[in-house]
């Protein structure tokens, strides 16, 4: 490159390159060397739109579909307000700069700003600013020296936010273990005596103002209520219980429609129970403690003679339906002979029939005018 | 044309074909079930034994609201039905809970009793409000037809921590009504309240039942209005819009800043009432309002051995009552009240 540097190239220091428009920068590119070809670069860079150049990072992109529509219209309001200021800005003669490079320049600035080097020429550059053409002021720069490392940067970064991602995934396990509930889904057919599964989930919160929300107080029935005793803070216990709610899931397994599975057991111990009835101070705990089950919904089995009925009920049933087998058995067997009978016969008569036609046509031939028929004996007798 | 089904022929992958009476049988079986606890529903009768004037018999139709929507409305009881007949009915029906009022020596009481065999809570009615009295006495008496379509919430006062009549009662009345589960109901199906309040100085329960209502709070009144009648006001002395929506008319007379009363939403329960925002609860009273006191608890239905008022036997021995002085006191009170309850027996049945 041989070219002849301009009179107003020349007349630009070497410094003063921020803020000056990419033609007074490719201008000046023509002066040789490297620093020509740093000028041209910078030429370049200032074309392009700091959105596209420098970066930006993922986390000041929210994703907007997960947001609320609160949140949306409030990230839209300031997007707004966004572009205005930056469009004001842009085109504001008197703000400073924010060109391509500036921009870079800062952000490489900020990353060494411990670097000392860079003061006086700081001071030094901003003296020789104040006569620029271009419509840019102070402008901090500590340009020179642009430890453009950005990888090394992004990668420190990087670092320290993997060491809290974990952390907070620690964090985030161990409070969805102490909030796990294993709660089998409700089936959509009944199985008929098993499998009908309550569909229960854990009190997630306690909101002090719970009037909507039903918890549970602190003395509990023995039902199944919220495993979670919920305290409000400060407030002493109010004395205020509410309905059924929230079922623990093992307590619904218990409770659930047990088939009695053997009568004969249960008939035992309605028979213990009442001996242990004839005892005064355990009877009226027993009965008390009936009379709650049965109020909350639970069958008792405690009377043997209901239990004694069933049984009985139970023993006819199934003679009842071995009976009714026995008669299909031999309803079917009936049938299945008759069938067979029918058939046989069927085809003996039908061997017996052609044997008769074939007789038929034989004496067919022999019945000849003047002759009768075949004769057993001798022709003269 | 071609025809849409294809008939009975394929299932397309639902599996081995049903025959329509199971099907019907299971579908029966499913509405009968409680989404919650896969127990089953509890339904009610309410119904009267023996003669009663015409206010009680307000109150009973009054009872079967309360007791709604699973209960039978319009129950036609004939003077000869016993007990038993209603007992054999319930159980194809699925019935668990029987609401029996009665009055015997023109004392109303009512006995609240579990179907096949379970114990029977025998309430003296001391004072009693009819619904009609109650929407009466209020300026603006609010009654909507769909609040009865979801059975109420149950809420007990005063009831913690008592000794053995008070503890299964506390269990009947829990299970009066279906399951609720918190963290899954539906906002806008708890409409209804059931309060029961025992009062311990005077060993009674005050019964009442209130409707929910939920305002936004924030929200001024016109604009509220406007919401909610969603009729175009009338804007001729106005000269802008914005007098009309900023005109600062006093709040309602009840506003008082309670900041017990005010929740926040965990989900939409309707246009005014958003998720998220804080809504005063309103409650008011329809409903009957009655003052009862638990005279007898028996371990059958309406038979059986006398749980509550203790036997005198006990008494007379002397053995350490394990209850507290009230329930002494009780069985005091209650010796009067014994002797009405006796001829009741044998009125009934």
């Amino acid at each position: 490159m041989g070219r002849k540097p301009s009179a107003a190239a020349a007349a630009i220091d070497h410094e003063t390159l921020a803020a000056t428009m990419p033609a007074d920068l490719l201008a000046a590119a023509d002066c040789g060397g490297i620093h020509g070809h740093a000028l041209f670069f910078d030429a370049l860079v200032q074309l392009i739109p700091p959105r596209f150049y420098l970066p930006s990072g993922d986390e000041d992109r929210p994703w907007y579909q997960g947001l609320s529509k609160a949140a949306k219209a409030a990230m839209k309001a300031k997007s707004r307000a966004n572009v205005k200021a930056a469009r004001r800005a842009r085109l504001d003669p008197s703000a400073p700069p924010a060109s391509t490079l500036d921009l870079l320049k800062k952000s490489v600035a900020g990353q060494a700003a411990e670097e000392e080097e860079d003061d006086q020429e700081k001071s030094e550059e901003e003296g020789e600013e104040s006569g620029d053409e271009a419509s840019s002021e102070e402008d901090g720069d500590e340009e020179d020296e642009m430890p453009i490392e950005p990888a090394a940067v992004v990668s420190e970064d990087r670092s320290v936010t993997y060491e809290e991602l974990r952390e907070r995934l620690q964090r985030r396990i161990a409070e969805l273990r102490g909030s796990r509930c294993t709660r089998p889904e409700f089936l959509n057919k009944p199985k008929k005596e098993k499998g009908k599964k309550s569909k229960a989930k854990n009190e997630k919160k306690g909101k002090g103002e719970g009037k909507k929300r039903k918890r549970d107080d602190d003395t509990e029935d023995g039902d199944g209520k919220d495993g979670k005793k919920v305290k409000k803070g400060a407030e002493e216990k109010p004395d205020i219980m509410y309905a059924n709610v929230f079922v623990d899931p093992k307590e619904a397994r218990r409770r659930k429609k047990r088939r009695v599975k053997n009568k004969k057991k249960a008939l035992e111990q309605a028979k213990q129970l009442q001996e242990a009835k004839k005892d005064p101070e355990k009877a009226s705990k027993i009965a008390w403690d009936t009379a709650r089950r049965r109020a909350a919904g639970e069958k008792v089995h405690d009377d043997p003679k209901l239990i004694k009925e069933s049984l009985k009920k139970e023993e006819k049933r199934q003679q009842k339906h071995a009976a009714q087998w026995k008669e299909r058995q031999k309803t079917v067997d009936k049938q299945r002979k008759e069938k067979q009978k029918k058939r046989t016969e069927n085809i003996r008569d039908r061997a017996h029939q052609k044997k008769m036609r074939k007789i038929e046509k034989r004496e067919k031939k022999l019945m000849r005018p003047g002759f009768e028929g075949r004769k057993d004996g001798y022709v003269n007798e | 044309m071609r025809q849409p089904r294809s008939g009975p022929g394929k299932r397309r992958g639902r599996g081995p074909r049903i025959p329509a009476a199971t099907l019907r049988k299971q579908k029966a079986a499913l509405a009968n079930v409680d989404q919650i606890t896969g127990a089953k529903i509890p339904k009610s009768f309410v119904f009267s034994r023996g003669k009663l004037p015409s206010t009680l018999r307000h109150l009973q139709q009054d009872l079967r609201k309360v007791m709604l929507p699973y209960t039978a409305l319009n129950l036609k009881e004939k003077k000869r039905n016993n007990l038993k007949d209603f007992v054999n009915v319930a159980g194809p029906l699925g019935v668990t809970h029987f609401l029996i009022l009665s009055n015997p020596k023109s004392l109303p009481h009512l006995r609240f009793a579990k179907s096949p065999q379970g114990p029977t809570f025998t309430f003296q009615i001391e004072g009693y409000s009819l619904a009609a009295d109650i929407a009466n006495s209020q300026k603006r008496p609010r009654c909507p037809p769909g609040i009865f379509q979801n059975s109420p919430l149950v809420v007990l006062g005063g009831l913690t921590g008592l000794g053995n009549p008070f503890r299964s009662l506390v269990e009947y009345f829990q299970h009066m009504f279906p399951a609720v589960d918190p963290s899954t109901v539906k906002l806008a199906t708890c409409q209804r309240i059931l309060l029961l309040k025992h009062d311990k100085e005077k060993d009674v329960i005050e019964f009442r039942h209130y409707s929910i209502k939920l305002q936004p709070v924030g929200v001024s009144r016109r604009i509220r209005k406007l919401m909610q009648n969603n009729q175009v006001p009338d804007l001729g002395e106005y000269k802008d819009v914005s007098d009309f929506v900023t005109k600062a008319g006093y709040g309602s007379e009840s506003e008082v800043d309670d900041e017990a009363a005010m929740v926040s939403l965990p989900s939409d329960v309707d246009k005014l009432n958003r998720a998220s925002r804080k809504s005063a609860v309103r409650l008011q009273e329809i409903g009957p309002r009655m003052t009862m006191r638990l005279v007898k608890v028996e371990a059958g239905l309406c038979s059986g051995d006398v749980l509550y008022p203790w036997p005198v036997e006990k008494e007379v021995v002397g053995k350490k009552g394990t209850e507290t002085g009230e329930e002494v006191e009780g069985q005091e009170d209650e010796d009067n009240a014994e002797a009405t309850d006796e001829s009741e027996d044998e009125m009934e049945v």
